[in-house]
């Protein structure tokens, strides 16, 4: 009956917040970048009777930029769709291997129930591997951002690579989330 | 002064008003070049009154009426506020007043017609009219310290529990609407609250992370927010809409309708229930404010008899004394205050901030005077909370910082705020689709594309939800709208988005464009409870038919306070020996006095009246004596609460 689509965006979440596009950005630079152009924009900033319909727009789009862009993993998703629309959905189709291996480390995430020491181990591990899948995905996009890249193919290869891992660091996420979830019951 | 409020600079300030409109107790207050203060004098008890003869009090009048008057005195409004008859179908029984279903499930608050008088004459109340008339009162209060720089339509901030829903929020606005204010901002109280400390959280150039704890008569919120350079931005809010005071007084209540055998009657009598709730009140505010041990207690005695005339021989009897020790009472608030260090563990949680990089924690509310709630806190964070503002006051002087930020004269500040509970609509299968997740800030928007299942289909309905759970049967249906005007089509062909937009107020808007005619069409949402557009103009223009009712109830007031004062004074005076008096004067004195004395027991504020200007006509013949002076003397005093 209905799709969720992501709008067409009018304007850069990048730009929005008057910030370069990034795949490594540093927090606090962009909590700071966001903050002051809030403090711009924010209809309650405008006075009492001005047009704060405008402003209303202009600050949500703003706060949905500061959402997206300061978790990794989305501000990733943002950019490979920015460099390459339809680069996510092309890459959906993941390795059967991987999947496989996928299933079965959440298999032994989910008996780790039962083992504390195994289930606290299993979790440094499934931190590390995000993190060097993080650090991969962010090499591969800066690199294509920043025009280090000259061959426009072996760019667009770069953005598949990391859309591929995007994909990948979600089992790897949904484990994670497993192990955590268990350690409040 | 009859300077142009255009011209003058003095008077062209606009004046926003911030209002905390409390379960228990409601302020108003202001913030200018001399800071923020409280408007009026104390609190404003949330209580309104309907006497026989149609006068309608509010305030503390109307809380010393609730013995006399049982049934026809409504408190603790805001827990029925927005929400269905369905839902509140436990809470009614235990309330002094009686609640009836309106429309679509909503609730009405049923006023019994006066004796007498014909029972179809009894009036049905909406929870925003109740609220309406405290609001009322509230701007009264600013009025008289303001005048006419608070305008026609006074501009107010109005506070919400951070947790109230769409429709909770919607009916708030609603009742200020009804009261005649233009409402500039919805605002959450323990956000308010966070604003009020203000400075004292900003300190130093570094960020802090601040906890408030919410506690107040009938809601509990918890709120987190991070500050930093003036920007106050709530990271995550949880709490419990039906979760404060009232509650340990219901729990009390029950104890103390166990203890005097009264739990076992069928129906107990209106009157009976409205003394036990002012006692069960009465021993939590001494347990909270004794310095007592554990096993220290407070007792109270329950006078049954007098109140149970409906009841017979069978309750008649001596006084039941009631002893209730700290640790009773600890006991039995136990289980709710888990409740809320879980919402604050949810909250941390949410926000991904460690405990331990709390920099405050802050409390609110009147609730939290309850020593078991400090030491509680305490033990979670490791030090004592934040307390050096009145947590009753705090809330108010928070909405009078966020009107002055809205008028401009605070340019310092900003608060950035949150949608509380996940907003979303109904998919195939009586599934929840979140669009819009608990705690993103406001304002955001989202944009959702529908389509049609029918060829030619020309209208869609969608339903819109709020809430955690998986289904929508687990959540709360806020409202629906219809798509309508599509393009005759195939099935799935047109697209229709639909923008979801939350506004800085946290109130749902909604529009929709047909993308491929490019045809825009505002969209209508259909509460599910609450007043529609046309109710509230209907009880805008009835209010104002009423208004000179209105202020024939201020004058009864009045009047009655006077005749309180003369009868106070004369009796001082003649208990003196009545200073001399003529036997005839002495003789026409005591009948007046009688007569006021009897008519100020009953309804008849004509014949009142005259009484009192009779009475004071024979205080007056002696005004150079003990009786003059001692009325004088009364009249001058304000009267005791």
């Amino acid at each position: 009956m209905q799709s969720r689509t992501s709008v067409a965006l009018e304007e850069d979440h990048f730009a929005l917040l008057g910030l370069a596009p990034r795949a490594a950005v540093d927090s606090d630079q962009l909590e700071r970048a966001y903050l002051r152009k809030s403090c711009e924009t924010h209809p309650d900033k405008q006075g009492l009777y001005s047009d704060s319909d405008a402003a209303l727009t202009r600050q949500a789009a703003i706060n949905e930029a500061y959402r997206v862009l300061r978790d990794p993993w989305t501000r990733f998703a943002y950019l490979i769709e920015q460099e390459q629309p339809g680069a996510l959905q092309r890459t959906k189709q993941l390795d059967p291997a991987f999947l496989l291996e996928a299933m079965e480390e959440y298999e032994t995430a989910r008996e780790a129930r039962q083992d504390p020491a195994g289930r606290a181990a299993m979790e440094a591990r499934t931190r590390d591997e995000l993190e060097v899948m993080q650090a991969r995905v962010l090499a591969l996009l800066d690199a294509a951002l920043q025009d280090s890249i000259q061959d426009s193919e072996t760019k667009a290869a770069a953005v598949l690579q990391a859309a591929t891992l995007l994909h990948q660091a979600r089992y790897a996420q949904r484990r994670l989330e497993a192990l955590t979830a268990q350690q409040h019951r | 002064m009859t300077s142009d409020p255009i011209l003058s600079d003095e008077t062209n300030k606009i004046v926003v008003l911030g209002i905390d409109l409390g379960t228990t107790n409601s302020l108003v207050a202001i913030e200018d070049e001399c800071g923020g203060r409280i408007l009026g004098d104390g609190l404003l008890p949330s209580v309104v009154a309907f006497l026989e003869d149609g006068t309608i009090v509010v305030g503390d009048a109307a809380k010393a009426l609730e013995f006399e008057l049982p049934g026809r005195v409504v408190h603790s409004v805001k827990r029925l506020i927005g929400r269905s008859m369905h839902e509140l179908r436990v809470e009614a029984r235990r309330l002094p007043y009686s609640l009836v279903e309106g429309p679509s499930d909503s609730v009405r608050i049923r006023i019994p017609a006066a004796r007498g008088a014909h029972p179809s004459e009894a009036r049905d109340y909406a929870p925003e009219e109740i609220s309406a008339f405290v609001l009322r009162a509230c701007v009264d209060r600013a009025r008289a310290e303001l005048g006419a720089a608070l305008g026609e339509t006074p501009r107010v901030v109005l506070t919400v529990p951070a947790y109230f829903d769409e429709a909770q929020r919607q009916a708030t606005k609603r009742a200020a609407e009804l009261a005649g204010l233009e409402v500039l901002r919805l605002v959450g109280e323990p956000t308010a609250a966070a604003l009020a400390y203000g400075v004292g959280l900003d300190a130093g150039a570094s960020a802090r992370h601040v906890l408030v704890y919410d506690l107040g008569g009938g809601t509990f919120d918890v709120t987190l927010l991070k500050i930093q350079d003036g920007i106050f931005r709530v990271l995550a809010t949880h709490g419990d809409t039906q979760l404060g005071g009232d509650d340990f007084d219901r729990l009390l209540l029950e104890r103390l309708l166990t203890a005097t055998g009264l739990d076992r009657s069928a129906a107990i009598a209106p009157s009976v229930l409205a003394t036990l709730r002012r006692s069960a009140e009465a021993v939590k505010l001494r347990l909270s404010d004794e310095a007592l041990g554990p096993n220290e207690g407070v007792t109270i005695e329950v006078d049954v008899a007098r109140e149970d005339a409906t009841h017979g021989a069978a309750t008649r009897g001596a006084a039941t004394s009631v002893t209730i020790t700290r640790n009773d009472f600890e006991a039995m608030i136990q289980k709710p205050l888990e409740r809320t260090l879980a919402s604050v563990r949810s909250t941390l949680q949410d926000g991904a901030i460690a405990k331990d990089d709390i920099d405050a924690v802050v409390l609110v509310g009147g609730s939290t005077r309850i020593p078991r709630v400090r030491a509680m806190l305490t033990e979670e964070f490791g030090r004592p909370p934040f307390t050096n503002i009145d947590p009753d006051r705090a809330i108010a002087l928070g909405a009078a910082r966020q009107a002055a930020i809205l008028s401009g004269a605070d340019t310092e500040t900003l608060l950035l705020d949150v949608v509380p509970l996940s907003l979303g609509i109904e998919t195939l299968g009586g599934a929840f689709s979140k669009l819009i997740v608990r705690n993103t800030t406001v304002p955001c928007s989202i944009t959702e594309e529908f389509s049609t299942q029918v060829e030619n289909q020309s209208g869609i309905e969608v339903n819109i939800y709020q809430g955690e759970r998986e289904l929508v049967a687990d959540c709360r249906h806020i409202g629906s709208f219809q798509l309508s005007g599509i393009p005759p089509m195939p099935a799935g062909l047109p697209r229709v988005a639909v923008t979801f937009t939350v506004d800085q107020h946290g109130l749902l808007r909604v529009s929709a464009r047909e993308l491929r005619s490019g045809m825009t069409a505002s969209v209508e949402v259909r509460p599910t409870l609450g007043l529609s557009e046309d109710d509230v103009r209907r009880m805008i223009r009835e209010s104002i038919e009423k208004a000179g009712e209105d202020v024939v109830a201020r004058e009864a007031l009045d009047l009655r306070n006077k005749a309180t004062a003369i009868i106070r004074g004369t009796e001082e005076a003649l208990a003196r020996g009545g200073a001399g008096l003529e036997p005839e004067q002495a003789y026409s004195l005591k009948k007046a006095l009688a007569r006021t004395k009897r008519l100020l027991d009953g309804n008849d504020n004509k014949a009142l009246y005259s009484a009192v200007e009779e009475l004071s006509s024979y205080t007056m013949q002696v005004a150079d004596d003990l009786i003059g002076a001692a009325v004088k003397k009364a009249l001058e005093a304000p009267e005791p609460q």
